[in-house]
């Protein structure tokens, strides 16, 4: 067991036990939403915007934001924030940009999933399968790292093993989206989005309390010093550049997003939504910078030794708190590991059902669909457990796999399908056919030794693919110009 | 009102592919060199990126209004700008605090994350009903979507 930075005390477990009975009952009310596919895999034009603003703001903030974050501000300064305050307006900036585009493509065909909009989009199977594959590997790597996370968490909140920590997280989570699907994930995402705001607003008055706002002691610390007050941090100044765009444009690409762009129930609740989802996001990302400089002040003015676990820092500074303080936040890290597992757990659940056996010409029964997606749900479970706590890679460098790799395949697929009538079904093959292998090479050939790109390599995977797209887009025709759907046509218009 | 048809969507499709390839180059190139200021002629690439997508984002049947142009279109791109610059003059030096802050400090915070909180989601707030889902367009929408059967 690792050290014991927090003690469980009864005031922690209670309100972490009341959390999970909370999340397990309003999941199991939710299956009234979800005795449909479209309803099960996508909760598909059911929930106002509120449910769909706090919970696309839990979805997209996750073990990676509350525990890994704090943890490179802590080592590198500000540079991995920039992540992080690019999200939150980028949120509102996505649904400037396709928001409406999503939910019209809910009037002219039937969604369950991603992929069955770009089915009906370039009217291809090939490109439903490989986004399906796409979309599954990354859900399945991002879904890993919430594993270790949360892993972490359990042990600090409760004083269990790591490994009996996942068995109650997921345990959990398994059980509403059993019996709710996507619905249930959306439902339970927006409580837990509640429960994350009550704990940053906890992060707010604590940090203040403690470090009175000061910097500067930071900056004329010899453990830190400049680079850790400044507004690049102490990693390479390229990533700036990648952090800042993937980020920020970038969020339009991420299924915890787009995903819920159809399930709002009326084209109205797109607003609140969007704008809901970007504040909301906006202030659990506090939780980040504050905890992270939290815990570098804590060094620097020499109230703990330095820490060599980068995950720990968050348990640093929230040691150094109250006792009702821990309890909320502890209970809101709970929110957003499993907030993000359950979308992806129904995501990837979605993809293999009704995409990839349809895609290889196994179309599966829309009344057994249903049941075939619990059954998946949980091989899918099992899977990212194993990856994730025995993969051996730290939270941080996976939950950034999961969202370049993301980004790479639903930016050519929906961004370009939907903004560019030229986006040709050849171009898109390409596009998303690039960024599957890339997405696999890149981190293969970084990890043997063979090469490694200066900067996180899903840039070029995702620059790659929007390239190839457009590139190849101009001299093909199929499903693009004049030869697009009549049927899609109107929501060129909009 | 300006039209954005389809000959200047392909225009600014490929504008964007440039910015992507030349982002690229910039950290590939820039990043081994330590040469920030390419580094940071490619921080203001993805200025224009952000300003491509949220033009074609924001048109509506075709007309992209002057005033959506000007807010937030093209002052989220310039406070980008800002804040990028802000950055790098100030990367890694000892600075007089301004409201406890460093200057680079500033740049990322205020101009980029509060410009574009202002820029994207206060703008979505405040032009939704006129300018990013008019009603009548979206009516009109509905309206011809069901007088044609679904597409599968």
């Amino acid at each position: 067991m690792d050290e014991q930075l927090i003690q469980p005390t009864p005031l922690i477990i209670g309100y972490t036990v009341v959390f999970i009975l909370v999340s397990i009952g309003i999941g199991i009310y939710a299956n009234k939403y979800a005795k449909s596919a479209e309803g099960f895999f996508g909760g598909t034009k059911a929930f106002g915007g509120i449910v769909i603003g706090l919970a696309s703001a839990a979805a997209v903030m996750s073990a990676f934001g509350f525990i890994g974050g704090p943890g490179l501000v802590y080592k590198f300064g500000f540079t991995s924030i920039w992540m992080t305050i690019a999200c939150g307006p980028g949120f509102a900036y996505g649904y400037w940009v396709i928001g409406k585009r999503m939910r019209a493509m809910a009037e002219v065909t039937d969604v369950a999933t991603l992929p069955d909009i770009a089915r009906v989009r370039f009217q291809s199977q090939a490109v439903r399968g490989v986004l399906a594959i796409g979309l599954c590997l990354a859900a399945i790597a991002y879904l890993s790292s919430q594993v270790k996370g949360g892993a972490k968490l359990m042990n600090q909140m409760l004083g269990v093993s790591e490994e009996m920590g996942v068995v109650i997280m997921f345990g959990t989570t398994l059980a509403y989206m059993l019996v709710s699907g996507m619905s249930g994930s959306i439902l339970t995402d927006a409580f837990q989005g509640l429960v994350m705001l009550i704990g940053v607003m906890g992060v707010i008055v604590a940090y203040f309390a403690m470090t009175g706002g000061d910097m500067a002691v930071i900056m004329n610390s010899p453990q830190f010093g400049p680079t850790f007050v400044d507004g690049a941090g102490a990693m390479p100044f390229q990533l700036v550049i990648t952090f800042a765009m993937v980020f920020f444009i970038g969020v339009m690409g991420q299924p915890t997003m787009l995903a819920k762009m159809y399930a709002v129930k009326d084209h109205r609740d797109l607003k609140i939504a969007g704008i809901l989802g970007g504040v909301t996001y906006g202030l659990t990302s506090l939780v980040w910078i504050l905890v992270g400089y939290g815990a570098i002040w804590i060094v620097a003015t020499g109230g703990a030794p330095p820490i060599k676990d980068l995950d720990k820092a968050a348990f640093l500074f929230l040691s150094k708190t109250g006792g009702v303080l821990q309890a909320l936040v502890m209970a809101a890290l709970l929110a957003a590991i499993m907030s993000t597992a359950s979308f992806f757990i129904s995501l990837a659940a979605g993809n293999i059902t009704r995409d990839l056996a349809g895609a290889f010409g196994h179309e599966i029964p829309i009344d057994k669909q249903v049941v075939y997606g619990r059954w998946i749900q949980v091989v899918v479970s099992l899977f990212a457990i194993g990856f994730g706590y025995w993969g051996g890679r730290a939270v941080a460098i996976l939950g950034t796999l999961g969202w370049g790799f993301f980004a790479s395949v639903t930016i050519p697929a929906f961004v370009m399908g939907l903004l560019w009538r030229r986006c040709s079904r050849e171009g898109v093959l390409v596009g998303l056919t690039f960024a599957v292998i890339a997405n696999i090479v890149l981190p293969i050939l970084e990890n043997f030794k063979i090469y490694r790109l200066p900067f996180p390599y899903y840039l070029l995977t995702i620059g790659g693919s929007v390239i190839l797209t457009t590139v190849v887009s101009f001299f093909t025709k199929s499903c693009a110009g004049e030869n697009l759907p009549e049927q899609l046509k109107p929501v060129f218009k909009l | 009102m300006i039209t954005i048809g389809d000959k200047a969507r392909d225009i600014l499709m490929v504008i964007a592919a440039l910015c992507w390839a030349f982002v690229i180059y910039a950290s590939w190139v820039g990043g081994p060199a330590k040469d920030n200021q390419l580094i940071y002629f490619g921080l203001l690439a993805t200025c224009v990126l952000t300003v491509v997508y949220y033009m074609m984002g924001a048109v509506v049947n075709e007309k992209l209004s002057t005033s959506v142009l000007i807010w937030p279109i093209l002052l989220n791109g310039i406070l980008q700008a800002i804040a990028f610059t802000l950055v790098y003059t100030t990367k890694g030096q000892k600075a007089d605090f301004i409201l406890g802050m460093h200057p680079g400090f500033i740049g990322a915070m205020i101009f980029f994350w509060g410009g574009n909180f202002i820029c994207s989601t206060l703008s979505y707030w405040v032009l939704f009903d006129k300018k990013v889902v008019p009603e009548d367009e979206w009516q009109a929408f509905m309206k011809e979507v069901q007088s044609q059967q679904k597409i599968h």
